[in-house]
């Protein structure tokens, strides 16, 4: 696996990326609790737990009480729908769901369709261009949502291997790509990301 | 340094008869003489079971017994060592001065001395250490070096068999060729008659074209055996650098800052590699095209063969001074170079303190001064390269005017054809070429020689941590016992005589001033270094008979400044566990008080941190730390300064962290802040490399010794801090 870009004297993973919750951002603040409360873990199933989408907001009712929750993967990168931390206004976890098998019907699509909404990173299916210049590198890809352009500093950097498939890649901006598969990427394309794999 | 041939069972030379080779426990070998400040004198020291001797140019100066002595001692100068004894009434006298050189040795004759004390005084009968008797070998002879290499290349021998197989071919090839032309020339271009003409000329070249073809084959399939065999050489040579580095204590791996002992791994490998794939073959093909030209020439008419050879001695003189001096220039460059690289690291690393005192126009000044060295120098070399090299390629080619002259006086006389004259002057040409590569492969050989050298040198350091393969404890307890323990640095104790009995389970905090030795005691139950006397045990077992695995997999260190490896947070808490499950992992996370942040990042477990990684506080790298000893679940837990360099707030939840981390574990914690062992069950106060106090902070407080002064110190430092 390789180590991420650094942009701007900060990792690609801090604020810029579209989708932090503010680590140390102008965001929503977090309160830092005692070791007692980190160490609770409370374990959320369709059970214990009710979610229900208002306003375009994540409301969980748990012991009969209603929180406006935001969900986080606790490993983005290999659990997709797995290990969930349920966290409350002030980023403080309520809850972790082992599971989203668990949950079934309105509620399981409602939790998917919330991860992938917070979770925004497209799917390469196609490289038509990539041309390097002075150390940035520029793309036209298509992806599921369509053509996109984006440009890559250190592009060796920028690509993140998470395993010897699957590849990240972290534009300037912080958006990220994603192609699950390198090696089922059509010849053409392959050859042109070859070089950075 | 000469050593003196001695044969076995006899007296050392220079000592007196009833000293016997065979009863000598150590030796030690000086070149300074005691007294006179620049006075050489070889000078041996020996120590038997029951004497100390000593021999200065072959006569015996002193000679005394070891019942007479309290202890012998090293004390430092600079550039050199005094050795000591003391004896027992306390009167101390010098008895041998040696150079750095021997330094090492004084420290390691002096231990064995010391502990040959020790014994008598308890009545034992003497044992020997083996590194008391021998000195280090140093350096090592270039054939030595040379034939080590032949020998680390004997796995590759079918590979470099078959290249030299090739090599023959490729250079009798490049030799047939000149000859294929002249038999073009003569029989068939300057043939007159047609039939043979068309019917010759067409096989020629075709023969020429096959020839050449064969050429490029061999050529190809050489470089593809070399390059193989050489790659898998250096690989297995950077393997074992590499595993022998890891095998060394952290006494000896502290001998070489990181960046040298990357550059023997990265650096020297590399430059062995490049002289066995590049240089070598050049100087094998070279040679022998040399030698097979020559004795071509020779058979054939050994005047053209004189007249082509006979300069070559003059125009290797030549190049030989013009590389000379050509390298100087060169170095001289490479220095500035790295010079005015170091000024910029400087300034750069420093760039807050420049910019704090207004120092940039001093900076600058300093930066251009040294651009401007490297750019005269620069201009010096490259004008003198453009002079020089066009007049040593005519002083070459001199010789073939010569060759010209003589050959065509040959052919007017009708005594040498076309074809010969075509054939001798691409001869000629070919000696004159390697030539100029052949005089630049010493330099060559001698860089590669320097790093094999160094790589050798670290290949045989020993490894003073020898492993035991039996496993010894079926179960872990935890309880630590240190007897007599001693240990010190090049011969200064840091540690005398400590002995502490740690309970399993229990929580004992380290106290002492800085120095004091507080971190070596804590190492040496890592067993990062070996006691040099006494000894260390667990559940009663020597941690010398534990296998080191085992002994680490049951120990959990949480330091001041802890190492985050490149990778993400997930793999960081495991790496004492890479099995772990993704519920253990969080567990651990919790439990260090970690996972609050942990799943406020961008990718959770999953995010980069490391050197280049997403940047985390000091409190959050020390959580991660925790976690990763608490998924280790060791049986005992050392924290050093583990809460040092975080603020108060920040340590609070540290602390919490740490009291669920050590419930159930031998704990054993150094802290400065004396305020953070409170949940310590018992404080040890080390001072002088001993034992000097141990209790409660209770206790020790109502004793008003060295804790009450450290505890009165710190609260005089907090007033000021907090008026």
């Amino acid at each position: 696996m390789k180590t991420p870009p650094m942009m701007g004297g900060h990792s690609p993973f801090g604020e810029a990326n579209g989708f932090s919750n503010g680590h140390g951002g102008e965001h929503r603040p977090h309160r830092e609790r005692s070791l007692e409360e980190i160490m609770k873990t409370v374990w959320l199933t369709p059970e214990n737990a009710a979610f229900a989408r208002r306003d375009g907001l994540l409301w969980l009712t748990l012991e009969g009480k209603e929180t406006r929750v935001s969900l986080r993967r606790d490993f983005p990168f290999e659990q997709l729908w797995a290990y969930i931390s349920v966290l409350g206004p002030e980023e403080e976890e309520i809850g972790m769901i082992r599971s989203l098998d668990l949950f079934e019907g309105e509620t399981a699509s409602l939790l998917r369709e919330e991860l992938e909404r917070r979770y925004y990173s497209p799917v390469i299916l196609r490289i038509h261009s990539l041309k390097e210049r002075y150390g940035f590198s520029y793309w036209k890809v298509e992806t599921a949502e369509g053509e996109m352009e984006f440009t890559l500093h250190d592009t060796y950097k920028s690509l993140i291997h998470i395993d010897d498939k699957r590849v990240i890649i972290l534009d300037v901006d912080g958006n990220r790509f994603e192609i699950p598969d390198v090696s089922a990427l059509d010849r053409r394309s392959y050859r042109k990301i070859e070089l950075y794999l | 340094m000469k050593r003196k041939h001695q044969e076995p069972s006899e007296a050392p030379i220079g000592f007196s008869p009833s000293i016997e080779k065979a009863d000598v426990l150590a030796r030690l070998h000086t070149n300074l003489d005691p007294v006179l400040p620049r006075g050489k004198a070889d000078t041996t020291v020996v120590c038997t079971a029951n004497e100390l001797a000593v021999s200065t140019d072959g006569t015996q100066t002193l000679r005394i017994a070891l019942t007479e002595l309290e202890e012998v001692h090293v004390e430092n100068g600079v550039g050199c060592v005094f050795l000591e004894y003391t004896r027992l009434g306390g009167e101390t006298v010098l008895f041998a001065r040696a150079d750095n050189r021997s330094a090492r040795d004084a420290v390691r004759f002096v231990r064995a001395v010391n502990r040959r004390l020790r014994e008598i005084a308890e009545g034992e009968t003497p044992t020997r250490s083996p590194e008391d008797a021998g000195e280090r070998k140093r350096g090592a002879g270039s054939r030595r070096v040379f034939l080590r290499l032949l020998g680390m290349s004997r796995p590759e021998w079918k590979y470099l068999a078959v290249t030299m197989l090739f090599f023959l071919v490729t250079t009798g090839i490049s030799i047939l060729l000149p000859y294929l032309n002249r038999r073009l020339v003569d029989d068939y271009i300057r043939n007159e008659v047609e039939s043979v003409f068309f019917a010759g000329f067409i096989g020629m070249i075709l023969t020429l074209l096959a020839v050449n073809v064969l050429r490029v084959v061999t050529r190809i399939v050489r470089g593809w055996f070399l390059t193989t065999a050489g790659n898998r050489m250096i690989v297995r040579l950077r393997d074992t650098v590499f595993c022998k580095i890891q095998s060394l204590s952290i006494s000896k791996i502290s001998e070489n800052n990181t960046g040298e002992l990357m550059q023997r791994v990265n650096s020297d490998t590399s430059r062995v590699k490049n002289f066995l794939i590049n240089q070598l073959p050049s100087l094998l093909e070279q040679t022998l095209v040399l030698v097979l030209i020559s004795v071509v020439l020779f058979v054939y008419d050994w005047r053209l063969a004189l007249l082509i050879l006979l300069p070559a001695p003059f125009v290797a003189l030549a190049f030989r001074s013009f590389w000379r001096f050509m390298h100087g220039l060169f170095r001289r460059r490479r220095e500035l170079n790295a010079q005015g690289s170091a000024v910029l690291h400087d300034i750069f690393s420093g760039i807050r303190v420049v910019k704090a005192y207004g120092m940039e126009r001093r900076e600058e000044d300093r930066f251009v001064g040294m651009a401007a060295a490297e750019r005269d120098a620069q201009l010096r070399q490259e004008k003198l390269w453009a002079i020089l090299m066009p007049m040593l390629n005519f002083v070459m080619g001199i010789g073939e005017y010569v060759l010209l002259y003589y050959v065509g006086r040959q052919m007017l006389g009708g005594m040498m054809t076309a074809g010969e004259m075509s054939q001798f002057s691409s001869y000629a040409s070919m000696i004159y070429g390697p030539l100029n590569m052949l005089l630049r492969l010493p330099r060559q050989i001698m860089m590669m020689m320097t790093s094999l050298t160094r790589i050798y040198e670290l290949l045989d350091r020993p490894v003073e941590i020898t492993d035991s393969q039996t496993p010894s404890l079926p179960e872990w307890r935890g309880e630590i016992n240190v007897e007599n323990v001693r240990f010190g640095y090049e011969g200064n104790d840091v540690l005398h005589d400590i002995n502490l009995h740690i309970n399993a389970g229990e929580f004992v905090g380290l106290v002492g001033k800085s120095g004091v030795g507080k971190s070596t005691l804590i190492n040496l139950i890592l067993r990062m270094y070996d006691v040099q006397d006494g000894k260390i045990s667990i559940d009663g077992v020597d941690i010398r008979d534990i296998p080191q695995k085992e002994l680490r997999s049951h120990m959990g260190v949480v330091l001041q400044e802890n190492f985050l490896f490149t990778g993400t947070v997930k793999q960081n808490i495991a790496y004492a566990k890479p099995n772990a499950t993704l519920e253990e992992i969080i567990r651990a996370a919790k439990t260090a008080g970690a996972h609050d942040f942990i799943v406020r990042l961008p990718d959770g477990y999953n995010t980069y941190v490391g050197e280049k990684g997403y940047t985390l506080s000091g409190g959050e790298r020390q959580r991660i730390s925790i976690a990763r000893a608490l998924l280790h679940d060791p049986k005992i837990l050392i924290l050093d300064e583990a809460t040092a360099s975080l603020d108060t707030e920040t340590e609070k939840l540290i602390q919490d962290a740490l009291r669920t981390l050590c419930q159930g574990r031998t704990t054993i914690a150094i802290a400065h802040r004396l305020s953070t062992l409170r949940n310590a069950a018992r404080l040890v106060v080390l001072d002088r490399g001993k034992v000097a106090e141990s209790g409660t902070h209770e206790e020790l407080m109502e004793k008003q010794g060295i804790y009450y002064g450290l505890v009165m110190a710190q609260r005089e430092m907090s007033k000021i801090e907090q008026p």
